[in-house]
């Protein structure tokens, strides 16, 4: 049984080790100031090279937005549903819907925002559109876990702030919430790396585009470093590949980063 | 809301209405029953979980500076009683009183009671010592701040030294406040969370088995506690330990299924109780 057990970990651990590897190797072969801060050149049919700096901006312009939108939305949602929902019809309905969300395959998600948000409401590709459909990914991920961190704060806690006169909202604000904070960051963190990680909702929202990111929210294609790692890897040119490893690098590098940092955060949170 | 009736009606679990008068009779002796002398009186109190009546025509007068022991066996409705008083039944589902809790002659199920008002007046210790996972400092100085009780910095530090002086805990606790109030033995988290009370400037303590969850060394403190609480606080205690309620209580009343069988002097109650129930749970027969 144990002896099955580490082999299933090495299975997963060792292929795992392996692909970080290669991009921490690739990546760290072809960075360079140029390629961080320069624009991606050509469209790949015949030549692609530059740098990714394009991609960069995008990620970041629709990952803040798209984080913006998703936390405030899930951390209330979380709450209602935690807090004074008593397991109502419309907790209910609100859970089934987040379900659903969570359980989509994001192409088809990105597919419903290309329709809503690109056809419909006229916005084209576009950075709103794009983060827009990241957050309807997102929002299930800070929902639940707000949920579900809340659930865990012991209700003798609550009992007790209640029988000293403080009303369920001090309650929440002031004792309920800073418990549940690191479950909630974690929930967070979660919900910004798969966020970060997406591709397909994009390319159909965002679609791609070589400039930087230049202030429109609207009718305006973003890039986006999936987007570089997903259609470049595939093209037969080195410098194409160049470029995926990179935003692969960078992709791996600013998710460990905020994985730290929220490890940092999280465990400042838990102190007393 | 039922109407107040004009003259309460008392009841007996053994249809003894006539002992019942005697103990009303005496305790009428003792101005206990007036509006003057009790703080807290229950009349004609009846509370229900959806159908089932927990709570069936209580009536009686809890007296000011005293500490009134309520004591039954398990499920008979002590924490019910004690949770009715403060209000922090409400919203329970399906829970709903009947009769009338009256806190210096208003009843505190009238419309311009505020709940939130009341359990600042009316303080409550529980049976699992419920600390906040916070430090000892902010556990005690929560209910000042969320009701702004204090302007100043130190104004805020004396409150908190004061409640803990009172709770018997700051020789133990005075140089460390700061630290988590998690990191305290169960019997000081006890303290800590009367202290915490305290803190509100209540006038009446509930205690619902304050003791029961701790080792006899600070149970034993508690106990101790609660007789020089009641030099400027009301006590209300609840409790299934009889040693504890003949050691701390001046008046006892016994509940049995939910009815108030006997109440009076702890000492009448003890030593010669009117009624064949309560002599049988203080046999221990019951
Ligand atoms: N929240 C509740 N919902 C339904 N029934 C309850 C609830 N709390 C207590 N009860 C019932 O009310 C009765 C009295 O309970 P309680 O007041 O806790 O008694 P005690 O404190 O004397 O043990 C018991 O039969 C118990 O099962
Ligand atoms: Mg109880």
């Amino acid at each position: 049984m144990t002896g099955l057990t580490v082999f299933s970990i090495v299975l997963v651990l060792v292929p795992l080790a392996d692909i970080i590897y290669l991009f921490v190797i690739k990546g760290l072969e072809v960075i360079s100031w140029p390629a961080l801060t320069t624009i991606t050149v050509g469209t790949g049919v015949e030549f692609v090279g530059g740098g990714i700096s394009n991609a960069i901006s995008g990620t970041v312009v629709l990952m803040a937005l798209a984080t913006a939108i998703t936390v405030p939305l899930g951390l209330l949602g979380g709450i209602y549903m935690a807090e004074f929902s008593n397991n109502n019809k419309f907790s209910e309905a609100l859970r089934f819907v987040s379900d659903v969300l969570a359980g989509n395959s994001s192409m088809v998600v990105g597919l419903a925002g290309y329709f809503i948000f690109v056809l419909y409401f006229g916005w084209g590709y576009s950075a709103l559109a794009g983060a827009l459909t990241l957050s309807i990914l997102m929002f299930p991920y800070v929902f639940r876990t707000t949920e579900l961190a809340l659930r865990k704060v012991p209700d003798d806690i609550r009992e007790g702030a209640r029988a000293l006169g403080s009303t369920k909202s001090t309650t929440i604000n002031r004792l309920t919430l800073r418990f549940a904070m690191p479950g909630i960051l974690t929930g967070i963190l979660l919900s910004v790396s798969i966020g970060l990680s997406e591709t397909a909702p994009l390319l159909f929202t965002a679609s791609f585009s070589n400039y930087n990111f230049n202030g429109s929210f609207l009718h305006t294609p973003v890039g986006f470093l999936t987007y570089i790692v997903y259609v470049y890897s595939q093209l037969p040119s080195n410098s194409a590949h160049n470029l995926a490893y990179l935003s692969s690098f960078v992709l791996i590098t600013s998710i460990l980063l905020i994985n730290i940092v929220a490890r940092v955060v999280v465990r400042r949170f838990s102190k007393v | 809301m039922m109407k107040p009736e004009p003259e309460p009606v008392h009841r007996v679990a053994s249809g003894q209405g006539t002992r019942e008068r005697e103990i009303l009779d005496h305790e009428r002796s003792k101005g206990l029953t007036g509006d003057e002398g009790g703080l807290i009186r229950l009349q004609s109190l009846c509370a229900y979980y959806g159908e089932q009546k927990v709570l069936d025509e209580i009536s009686l007068s809890i007296a000011r500076n005293r500490v009134t022991v309520f004591m039954g066996p398990s499920g008979c409705g002590k924490t019910t009683l004690l949770r009715t008083i403060n209000r922090m039944n409400d919203g329970v589902r399906k829970f709903r009183v009947t009769g009338q809790v009256l806190i210096n002659g208003t009843d505190v199920y009238s419309s311009e009671v505020d709940p939130i008002l009341l359990r600042t007046r009316v303080g409550m210790v529980f049976q699992k010592p419920n600390p906040f996972p916070i430090s000892i400092y902010d556990n005690v100085a929560f209910g000042p701040r969320i009701h702004k009780l204090t302007k100043t910095k130190s104004e805020l530090d004396q409150v908190v030294r004061e409640s803990l002086e009172k709770a018997a805990l700051w020789e133990e606790v005075g140089t460390r406040l700061n630290k988590s109030a998690l990191e305290l033995s169960g019997g000081q988290q006890q303290r800590l969370c009367i202290a915490r009370a305290l803190a509100v400037k209540p006038e009446v303590i509930l205690m619902d088995e304050p003791a029961s969850a701790l080792d006899p060394g600070s149970a034993f403190k508690v106990e101790e506690l609660m007789v020089e609480l009641k030099e400027n606080y009301t006590v209300v205690l609840v409790t299934h330990n009889m040693q504890q309620a003949a050691r701390v209580g001046n008046e006892v009343a016994f509940l049995y299924r939910g009815e108030l069988v006997e109440f009076g002097p702890a000492e009448e109650v003890f030593q010669n109780p009117k009624n064949a129930l309560t002599e049988k749970y203080i046999r221990g027969t019951l």
